[in-house]
């Protein structure tokens, strides 16, 4: 059974010009140490798919005409609100674009990780190490530990006396890092990063990286990073799965399809990224492509 | 692409502009609270219009009377009763809408109009000329709007136009304020940046770029003043102030209720209801148009 | 030489301690000097708070110099008088990052074109209809249609919001064009088309670019110099292919290091598969 198995899901959206179909059938599998990165442009429904997952996307105006996604053989659109906030603090962590707009700016770090090991301690106290019969005070206790050690083990110096700090004393990595550590600290099994490193320097986004790969190794999760950068595709992800207006259209181990793309959107889109080889005026585009070829 | 020589200029359609407020609408409707303020709204405003020809005694707003049919109880011949007077009241709450209406619309307007344009310059400039106006409207917030209309009043006379006059005083310093922080907040946008790097001067940065773009919380906080402009109006017309009589206006009718409460309830109800009802349709028209003019949802 | 930057440095003044003491202030530009060749493409890399952005005030006279000046064509920019200025600035113009903010949201697209050359009505002297004809043919230039003329920005896609940014910015036949990170809000493949036809754009009217990014690849790709800067001093500048093949600063090759190969055979992470 795969960590997260989505089968020809269907997803439609209501606005002002009427109801649009945003994905047309989407097909993935997700094992356990797994990295797939999903890449598409804008409108492709890359981010809907991993809000999708995480049961983020409002019906009305959203509606799934079809299809489904098993996580651990649960099939997630079947269920209950209560049963997937649940999810959502132990079985499954996100990470979203912004680091500065994630964080409450009035609360402290700590008292924002605080909660969230309360909350997924309250659906499963073993995350804290406690048993279920702990009185409230080892239960504060213990989630100020687990917060601490959820700091540490993202790298930030110093755990201990930075988690009474407050965001804006952070720099915008160590913000992602905080946010990183919040999704990590129900000890999840799926891990979704929406364009995690997008708002980010260079160099801190490489540090980002490093830094889920390594709780990849460690934890033996599984992750669905979502970005438009094939560059950090081709850097951490074992798979990748490319999606275009609503479908996939091409996935499989990052080797096989960024060496040897099958399909021309794909070729077209790693010729768009400038190299050291490519003359002036010469980069492709999607220039010759239409998109009826790709459907 | 091969036929470029044929360059076509399009007429300046406003096909454009209709579907920005078709989508507008669309937003509008989803909730139908401000749907029902809305209509609400265009009703009393097409009664206030049309009540001269349609109520059936427009001579009572002239100051007729009919003693023979004093405190008539709600009937079918008088839809609300009848006052002290023998006037049907349903006549003077429908005509005085016209006073309570209008009152309501002029002290907004002349509130925006002050207000925006000192808001404005003073967002605008900052500096010493940010602290003098803005030290200006921080005197005027605090006096008290019925003080100043009752010493109004008794300067220059009762009277709707000074009336007005006194209550905008008081109102222009809370969009002064509300545009103050809203040119802050625009003078930061890269499209302002970038009218300043084409060389534009302040008055087209601030009349092209800045205002259209702050004009949906000046909206907002209109629809939602209406009310309270009709409130106080009524107020001032409850203490004597206002409109004088024979002229109906709901403060002033309800005034004249005061004396024969409980016995004759219904001279009391009706302008009552007519006062609740619009500033009740205006909040909910306020609070839509608050959600569909939300900025964030304009992108 | 088009535009020479000396010996710049900006300070922002700290907080206000007391009633008249300052804070010490805050070195956004520390001694900056470069400069840009007419009918080059000027690249300057950098991270966020670098200084990149105060440089560019400053070149624009959005900002005014702590120390150093900025000559364009020969004058120091920020020693003219404000009407000379004002028609320095038909000269010199800018294609911001983001075209979404960039583009008032209750212009229309022939109002947005067209409006530098109502601004500079006494040079470039368009009545209405000609002003029309100019627009119509930017637009025709940067690849849009006539039909876009009385759109809203809302109605266009990124990419082609930022082609009605360089309309904008071509309206009255500037000589230097400053692209703040142009492409960085873009998907690949139309940052593809729009460095494509910015580079056209520069071929058929000998324009000089000065291009801001954080993107190594993309400057290389469209540079001629380059220059890094890092918490406002510029560590490294000179011709792209030495910079990019032998980087002599330890900040240019960290930056140089963590650019996300597409190659995935060069991915650090993938030594032990």
């Amino acid at each position: 059974m795969a960590l997260l198995d989505i089968t020809d899901l269907q997803l439609s959206m209501k606005s002002y010009e009427g109801e649009t179909q945003i994905l047309h059938g989407i097909n993935l599998k997700i094992e356990r140490g797994e990295i797939w990165g999903m890449v598409g442009e804008t409108g492709s429904g890359k981010s809907l798919t991993g809000l999708s997952v995480s049961r983020l996307i409002s019906t009305p105006p959203g509606r799934y005409l079809a299809g489904s996604i098993q996580f651990q053989g649960k099939d997630l659109l079947k269920t209950s609100d209560r049963e997937m906030r649940a999810l959502r603090g132990r079985h499954i962590g996100m990470i979203f674009q912004d680091p500065t707009t994630n964080l409450n700016p009035v609360f402290r770090i700590g008292t924002q990780l605080v909660d969230v090991a309360l909350h997924a301690g309250r659906t499963d106290p073993s995350v804290l190490g406690l048993s279920a019969g702990a009185s409230r005070r080892d239960f504060k206790a213990a989630a100020r530990k687990t917060a601490i050690e959820a700091l540490e083990s993202v790298g930030i110096p110093d755990a201990a006396s930075r988690i009474d700090d407050y965001p804006h004393q952070f720099s915008g990595g160590m913000r992602q890092r905080v946010l990183i550590a919040m999704a990590m600290i129900g000890k999840p099994d799926l891990l979704i990063a929406d364009e995690p490193t997008t708002a980010l320097d260079v160099s801190v986004q490489a540090q980002i990286l490093r830094l889920i790969h390594e709780l990849v190794a460690e934890r033996n999760i599984g992750v669905l990073l979502i970005t438009h950068n094939l560059g950090v595709v081709a850097q951490i992800c074992s798979h990748v799965a490319v999606m275009y207006r609503g479908r996939i259209l091409e996935a499989g181990p990052v080797l096989d399809v960024l060496k040897r793309p099958s399909h021309a959107y794909t070729q077209a889109l790693l010729e768009s990224v400038p190299t050291v080889h490519t003359r002036r005026g010469e980069l492709r585009g999607l220039s010759g492509l239409s998109p009826e070829m790709f459907v | 692409m091969t036929a470029e020589s044929q360059i076509v200029i399009p007429a300046r359609d406003r096909s454009s502009r209709r579907e920005n407020w078709g989508r507008a609408f669309y937003r509008f409707r989803q909730s139908w609270l401000s749907v029902v303020g809305l209509a609400i709204v265009l009703a009393l405003i097409v009664l206030a219009v049309a009540a001269p020809y349609i109520v059936p005694h427009p001579e009572h707003a002239l100051g007729v009377t009919n003693t023979a049919a004093r405190f008539q109880p709600p009937s079918a011949a008088a839809w609300f009763g009848t006052n002290e007077l023998g006037q049907d009241i349903f006549s003077l709450v429908l005509i005085g809408s016209q006073v309570s209406l209008f009152s309501g619309l002029a002290v907004v307007v002349i509130a925006i109009v002050v207000g925006t344009t000192i808001g404005a310059i003073a967002g605008y400039f900052g500096g010493w000329i940010d602290e003098v106006l803005m030290r200006i409207t921080d005197l005027l917030l605090t006096i008290p709007s019925l003080i100043l209309a009752m010493a109004v009043a008794a300067a220059l006379g009762t009277g709707v136009f000074n009336m007005i006059v006194a209550i905008a005083i008081t109102w222009w310093p809370a969009y002064a304020r509300l545009v103050r922080g809203e040119v802050i907040g625009k003078k930061e946008e890269q499209f302002v940046v970038a009218a300043h790097a084409l060389g534009a001067g302040w008055v087209r940065i601030l009349s092209r770029h800045i205002l259209p773009n702050i004009v949906s919380p000046i909206v907002v906080k209109a629809s939602l003043d209406m009310g309270f402009a009709i409130l106080t109006v009524a107020s001032l017309g409850f203490v004597g102030i206002g409109v004088k009589p024979p002229t109906p206006e709901w403060g002033t009718l309800l005034s004249g209720a005061r004396s024969y409460m409980p016995d004759y309830w219904w001279t009391a109800v009706a302008p009552g209801m007519a006062i609740f009802l619009a500033v009740f349709a205006f909040n909910l028209l306020g609070d839509g148009l608050r959600d569909v003019l939300d900025p964030k949802a304009r992108r | 030489m088009t535009l020479e930057i000396r010996n710049v440095s900006k300070v922002f003044p700290g907080q206000r301690k007391g009633m008249f003491g300052r804070g010490d202030g805050f070195k956004a530009l520390d001694d900056v000097s470069l400069s840009v060749r007419k009918g080059q493409s000027f690249g300057l890399v950098g991270e966020s708070g670098s200084g990149k952005t105060t440089l560019t005030r400053c070149i624009l006279r959005l900002e005014s110099v702590s120390a150093g000046s900025v000559l364009f064509d020969g004058e120091d920019i920020h020693a003219l008088s404000a009407q000379a200025m004002r028609r320095l600035r038909a000269r010199m113009q800018i294609v911001f990052q983001d075209p979404y903010a960039s583009l008032n949201p209750r212009m229309t697209v022939h109002d947005i074109v067209a409006e530098p050359m109502v601004i500079h009505q006494d040079t470039v002297g368009f009545g209405a209809r000609q002003r029309t004809d100019r627009v119509v043919e930017l637009l025709l230039q940067v690849g849009l249609r006539s039909e876009h003329l009385f759109r809203y920005p809302h109605e266009f896609s990124g990419g082609q919001r930022q082609r009605i940014g360089i309309a904008r910015a071509l309206a009255v036949g500037p000589e230097l064009l400053i692209l703040d990170e142009p492409t960085s809000a873009l998907d690949v493949s139309v940052q593809a088309e729009v460095l494509n036809l910015l580079h056209r754009l520069q071929e058929e009217l000998g324009l000089t670019y000065f291009f801001i990014s954080h993107d190594l690849g993309v400057v290389r790709y469209i540079c001629d110099d380059v220059a890094v800067i890092y918490r406002g001093q510029i560590v490294e500048q000179g011709p792209c292919e030495s910079i990019f093949d032998a980087p002599q600063n330890d900040y240019t090759r960290i930056l140089l290091e963590a650019m996300p190969d597409p190659d995935p055979e060069r991915s650090p992470f993938r030594t032990g598969e």
